[in-house]
């Protein structure tokens, strides 16, 4: 099980590209309806967290999703859902790069 | 039209006993842990159950807006503003905005996107739609900003819109 505090943890360990990889990894992995992802990505950013890290993890949450693959598959084919994630995936951290540059950390 | 019924019926049942693998696994991980260590076990079943009851409550009504949509708007008018002859500024615009005023979960996109697909709709509004809905998500622009800012709200989604109409182009290029 992973706790919020676990979560907090690792996407509290860096604004360099690791900290973006992994923020974007975990945004593509977990499942947390928007009500709850804006708070605990405003408890992310008191905890020290850029705001590259954290526009990273939450475009990733919203917009690819490991776990739906199935679901999305069945409604794209295999070949669109796969480019819709990856591209996804590689949007979320360029957004991240953008956001932290504007909002400047 | 017979040939294709036909076909049809050779496909495959929906509902097969692999459609649930993913319960299954789910099931017996959580029966494991429950052996391994039980109050762990424990917490894991119920955020197991969680999910599944936070999918149902969302699934149904989406489901019940998606057949009045279904009874209400003709396939002709679907493919007269949203289809591939129709304009594409206000095909996408219809899309987007669809999208962007929804507050649901990705995955409750997807019925949603398998009836406009059977409308008619054209795939590069399939995408502006399931985009606009993954990431614009209007409604929740206050929940946003309440904690992350105004600023970094409007900019987090003024970008993604800008993304979302990217990917939707690329993804057309894919397809085709």
């Amino acid at each position: 099980m992973v706790s919020n505090e676990t979560l907090v943890k690792l996407l509290s360990s860096g604004n360099g590209w690791l900290g973006l990889i992994i923020s974007d990894v975990i945004g593509a992995i977990a499942i947390i309806p928007g009500v709850i992802a804006f708070p605990l990505a405003g408890q992310i950013l008191t905890y020290g967290a850029g705001y590259s890290v954290i526009a990273t993890f939450i475009s990733s949450l919203m917009m690819v999703g490991v776990i739906t693959f199935g679901m999305e598959r069945d409604v794209f084919g295999t070949k669109i859902a796969t480019w819709r994630n990856v591209l996804g995936f590689i949007l979320s951290i360029i957004i991240g790069f953008t956001m932290g540059g504007l909002m400047g950390s | 039209m017979q040939k294709k019924a036909d076909k049809k019926n050779k496909e495959k049942p929906y509902l097969t006993l692999g459609r649930f693998k993913w319960v299954l696994v789910v099931l017996l991980i959580d029966a494991i842990v429950l052996l391994v260590d039980f109050p762990r076990g424990e917490t894991s079943c119920q955020k197991a159950i969680e999910g599944f009851a936070n999918v149902f409550k969302i699934l149904p009504p989406i489901f019940i807006l998606l057949g009045l949509l279904n009874s209400w708007v003709s396939r002709e008018t679907f493919a007269k503003y949203m289809g591939k002859r129709a304009n594409a500024w206000l095909g996408g615009g219809i899309a987007f905005l669809l999208g962007a005023l929804s507050a649901g979960p990705l995955y409750a996109s997807f019925p949603v996107i398998a009836s406009f697909k059977q409308k008619g709709v054209a795939p590069r509004n399939l995408y502006l739609l399931l985009g606009a809905w993954a990431t614009c998500r209007l409604p929740l622009l206050l929940v946003e900003s309440t904690y992350l800012g105004v600023k970094f709200a409007a900019l987090r989604v003024g970008l993604s819109a800008v993304g979302v109409v990217i990917i939707a182009f690329i993804l057309e290029r894919v397809n085709a």
